[in-house]
């Protein structure tokens, strides 16, 4: 299983509030008719951060299920290209002109 | 008149323009000229400065990124004042032309030298995106302009998509070092070393990039993402996430591999470097917890290698490398938590690290208790066990009960826990800890009330616990805290008549019979059944004593029928509530006596109903009726089926196997059970299984040890066979958690390959003859006595000598089976 924060896209320090809008804009984009699998994980990674206590749970004892043999990389997104660290022009020049 | 020779109603607002102007505050500065543009004493001298007024706004504009913001401003300024717009400088005009203007200006490049240089410098200082020249629709494809432009953007998305470096490698000829676009391609080739992951070569690049570059915002945020800094604005954090995170993975597969081979040097070599990479600030809870998986992973390897070298080095390299981590103790608190070996050292260790938060203290402080619990109840079996068998250490009145001090400590931590934050799940882990061993459960449903005041169950527990204390007042008053807040709920109004019963039981057992009364009265005439029958049962006993109206209650006792429901109730009342009702007891047990000799089959009946009665006062928790009348109506045939099969299931628990009365009743239903060939068959086999137990029986049944074990195999493997064969799956589910009752081990597949179809068959006819322990054949039995001490003894011993049974080999053929009786 992904590590919530990083499956929602939200920071370590996200309120419900910011947990709450991450999930919602997930689920748009990946609806459970189309994407069942995606639209699931997306809902179980809302339920490990979506209040202070599950956040506060998760980061004392951890992902529930851990058992031996549970994959390290398991935890990270695959890298989506074949090459290392990709972010698109676009998204380069919006931070640099700061548009929305 | 002023310095600029304006009229003096003019001066200040020319001054404080003049000043705006000065400090490039455009926005202010653009107000201003507004004002002044409306004032009367405005006139033709003013342009120039209201023109510079909005070039200052126009610049900011452009600052910041506002491009389109920028060439609206400046068409309106043209279309609306001409005059001002004409004396605009070249450089603003620009933006109109970048925007999709006509171009005029940008054809002029490299033939109007001031004009180029100020289309250089707007380029390096301002163009913060080259799509702008790279899309122009009014430029040739030859443009030099466009070309560069071009080339930049081919070049970079090149790079992003992953593909062949063609226009990457032409970079350099088409921008030389002294392009517009150098810092473009400075940033580009920093870029591609990143992304190749040779991040030594990026400073190289970036330091090359002018101060007041357009591109110097972005070489700054490539810096700070490499250097591990936090993202400073949302679209950088998408960026450092886009950029770093998936660069993870690669790393981590890595370690996965290393430790599947069992190369635990190499994993840590790969750790470690991990562990120095930049990129876990803002990251810490995925840092502990990849920390954590790898100690949970690399911790069978560490352990074969100890095994097997007898050295502790590994294992003491690898916690050093971890110790260096702030995060380790909350990490390997993590691990060992996962490895349910977590221990309250652990948990303080990252209290006293860490300083967390109430909530995480909270959480903390409730684990420490349930750790704390489950080692006393470890060590209160393993004293259990020795006690039983070893009488030589008897604890003295004067000693401290150590139970009853740890139980004090724990609830202690609970305490605490929910000092720092009352949570539910605290409450309940309380409340349960506290029931099962018998703790202070009253204190602990106090605390969850006070805590969360709406909440039902801690009232409806508290209530059912004052209850079971016998103190229906207490209930009385919590009951009414619980209507207030579940008036209505099903589980509320059921207790509503049980209060009233208890508080007259409570009443009558202290002889004021008239309160009692009226408590009854508050019982609805259209109570459940069984309630009305144990109401009558208390009215009949109060009028008998206080004189009033005792034959018409007696008779209304007797037309409320069910003797067994009214025998239990005088007996409740004697038993739990110490009422002096010995004669009542006396006519009820005779009229019960009556009725299983009358009826039997109807007193089955009342009696698997009286079993399904939930309440914990009035129903048959505490004891039941066993004479040897209702063994003998238990054993009767006429009795409904579906009444013989839900009474044992009803009474029929591990707590009351020892019982010599229970025990017989349930020789008897099972006997009945086992004679009907139904469906349950093997149910009634499996508590067959249960009743042969000799861990059940007691000294003066005079077990013979292994005969019986080899039975309660028997009877199971019996039981299995002809549930499978029934196909019915609730049966062999049935039988399964039966034999997990059973206290002797069970090797209930050692005698499923012993069996052969005649032996089952021999069994199950055996066990439809016996209805009573009497029927059970010698060889079960032993022969010789024993002292009580001698039989626990012989007990413990044959357990030492049977356990290893598992294990034996597969027995002969079946010829060779021993007798099974």
């Amino acid at each position: 299983m992904l590590y919530p924060y990083l499956t929602l896209d939200v920071p370590e320090t996200a309120t419900d509030e910011e947990v709450r809008r991450a999930y919602l804009q997930k689920i748009r984009i990946y609806p459970p008719e189309q994407k069942p699998d995606e639209f699931q994980r997306v809902c179980e990674a809302y339920e490990l951060i979506k209040t202070e206590l599950a956040r506060t749970r998760l980061h004392l004892f951890g992902l529930p299920g851990n058992k031996p043999g549970a994959h390290m990389a398991d935890l990270v997104p695959k890298p989506v290209t074949v090459e290392r660290r990709r972010a698109g022009v676009t998204l380069w020049i919006e931070t640099n002109t700061n548009q929305p | 008149m002023s310095a600029t020779g304006a009229p003096d109603s003019l001066a200040p607002l020319l001054d404080e323009l003049q000043a705006a102007v000065a400090q490039q505050r455009g926005h202010k500065a653009l107000g201003l000229a507004k004002l002044l543009r409306k004032h009367p004493a405005y006139g033709p001298q003013h342009t120039s400065l209201v023109a510079r007024a909005y070039e200052v706004r126009m610049a900011e504009m452009l600052a910041s990124g506002q491009h389109k913001s920028a060439q609206e401003l400046l068409q309106v300024l043209t279309a609306q004042q001409p005059e001002v717009a004409a004396r605009i400088s070249s450089r603003p005009a620009l933006l109109v032309e970048l925007g999709g203007g006509a171009g005029k200006l940008l054809d002029r490049y490299g033939l109007d030298a001031a004009l180029t240089e100020e289309i250089d410098t707007w380029i390096r200082r301002d163009c913060r995106d080259p799509r702008l020249l790279a899309r122009h629709s009014h430029l040739t494809e030859a443009h030099p302009l466009k070309v560069a432009a071009v080339a930049i953007l081919n070049a970079w998305e090149e790079m992003e998509r992953g593909a062949s470096a063609e226009a990457y490698a032409r970079l350099p000829e088409v921008i030389g070092r002294r392009s517009p676009f150098i810092a473009w391609r400075l940033f580009i080739q920093a870029l591609q070393a990143a992304y190749a992951g040779h991040d030594a070569e990026v400073p190289a690049f970036l330091d090359r990039i002018a101060a007041d570059s357009a591109v110097r915002p972005l070489a700054d945020v490539l810096r700070r993402i490499l250097a591990g800094e936090p993202p400073q604005t949302p679209r950088e954090r998408i960026l450092h996430a886009k950029i770093v995170v998936p660069s993870l993975h690669g790393a981590l597969v890595q370690i996965d591999q290393h430790l599947a081979a069992g190369e635990i040097t190499a994993s840590r070599k790969v750790f470690d470097e991990l562990v120095r990479q930049p990129i876990w600030t803002g990251r810490k809870q995925l840092f502990g917890e990849m920390a954590a998986r790898y100690l949970f992973a690399a911790a069978p390897l560490l352990d074969r290698i100890c095994r097997e070298h007898g050295s502790f080095r590994k294992v003491h390299e690898l916690f050093l490398s971890f110790r260096q981590h702030p995060q380790f103790t909350a990490s390997f608190a993590k691990f060992l938590y996962w490895d349910e070996s977590d221990c309250a050292e652990e948990w303080e260790l990252v209290i006293q690290h860490s300083k967390p938060p109430p909530l995480a203290m909270a959480l903390i402080y409730d684990r420490l208790a349930t750790i704390r619990l489950t080692r006393e109840e470890d060590d209160s079996d393993d004293d259990a066990f020795d006690d039983e068998f070893d009488d030589e250490f008897e604890m003295h009145e004067d000693d401290p009960d150590p139970d009853a001090d740890a139980g004090r400590q724990v609830e202690k931590l609970w305490r605490q826990s929910v000092q720092f934050h009352p949570l539910r799940e605290t409450f309940v882990h309380w409340h349960a800890a506290m029931q099962r061993c018998q703790g202070d459960e009253e204190a602990a449903l106090q605390a969850w009330i006070n805590a969360f005041p709406e909440d039902v169950t801690p009232l409806l527990e508290l209530t059912a616990l004052f209850r079971a204390k016998r103190t229906p007042q207490k209930a009385l008053s919590m009951f009414k805290r619980l209507e207030s807040v579940a008036r209505g709920r099903p589980e509320v109004e059921a207790l509503r008549p049980l209060l009233r019963l208890d508080s007259a039981a409570g009443r009558l057992a202290r002889r004021m019979y008239a309160a009692a009364e009226k408590d009854l009265d508050e019982i609805a005439p259209n109570a459940p059944e069984f309630i009305r029958v144990v109401c009558a049962t208390l009215r009949w006993i109060c009028a008998s004593r206080s004189g009033g109206e005792a034959a018409a209650r007696r008779a209304d006792w007797e037309a409320a029928g069910h003797p067994i429901w009214a025998f239990q109730a005088v007996s409740v009342l004697e038993s739990q509530w110490r009422a002096e009702v010995s004669a009542e007891l006396t006519e009820a047990d005779a009229r019960l006596a009556a009725q299983a000799r009358a009826a039997p089959a109807q007193l089955v009946s009342d009696f698997a109903k009286l079993a399904a009665q939930p309440d914990a006062v009035w129903s048959l928790k505490h004891l039941f009726p066993s004479g040897a009348v209702i063994v003998a109506a238990c054993r009767d045939r006429s009795a409904d089926a579906a009444a013989v099969w839900d009474l044992l299931q009803g009474l029929c628990k591990p707590h009351v196997l020892s019982h010599p009365g229970a025990r017989a009743l349930f020789w008897a239903l099972t006997g009945n059970g086992l004679a009907r060939r139904d469906a349950r068959t093997p149910e009634y086999l499996a508590y067959r299984a249960l009743l042969y137990d000799p861990l059940f029986m007691s000294p003066a049944d005079k077990p013979n040890f292994d005969a019986l074990v080899d039975r309660v195999d028997e009877c199971l493997a019996v039981a299995h066979h002809v549930a499978h064969a029934s196909g019915r799956m609730e049966a062999v589910q049935a039988v399964e958690s039966l034999s997990h009752h059973c206290r002797v081990p069970v090797n209930r597949k050692r005698q499923e390959s012993r069996l052969t179809d005649k032996t089952r068959a021999r069994v199950l006819e055996q066990e439809i003859g016996i209805s009573a322990w009497a029927d059970v054949p010698g060889r079960l039995k032993e022969k010789v006595r024993h002292s009580s001490f001698d039989l626990l003894s012989e007990i413990q011993r044959k357990l030492r000598v049977t356990r290893p049974r598992t294990s034996s080999p597969a027995p002969g053929p079946d010829t060779h089976q021993p007798e099974l009786w």
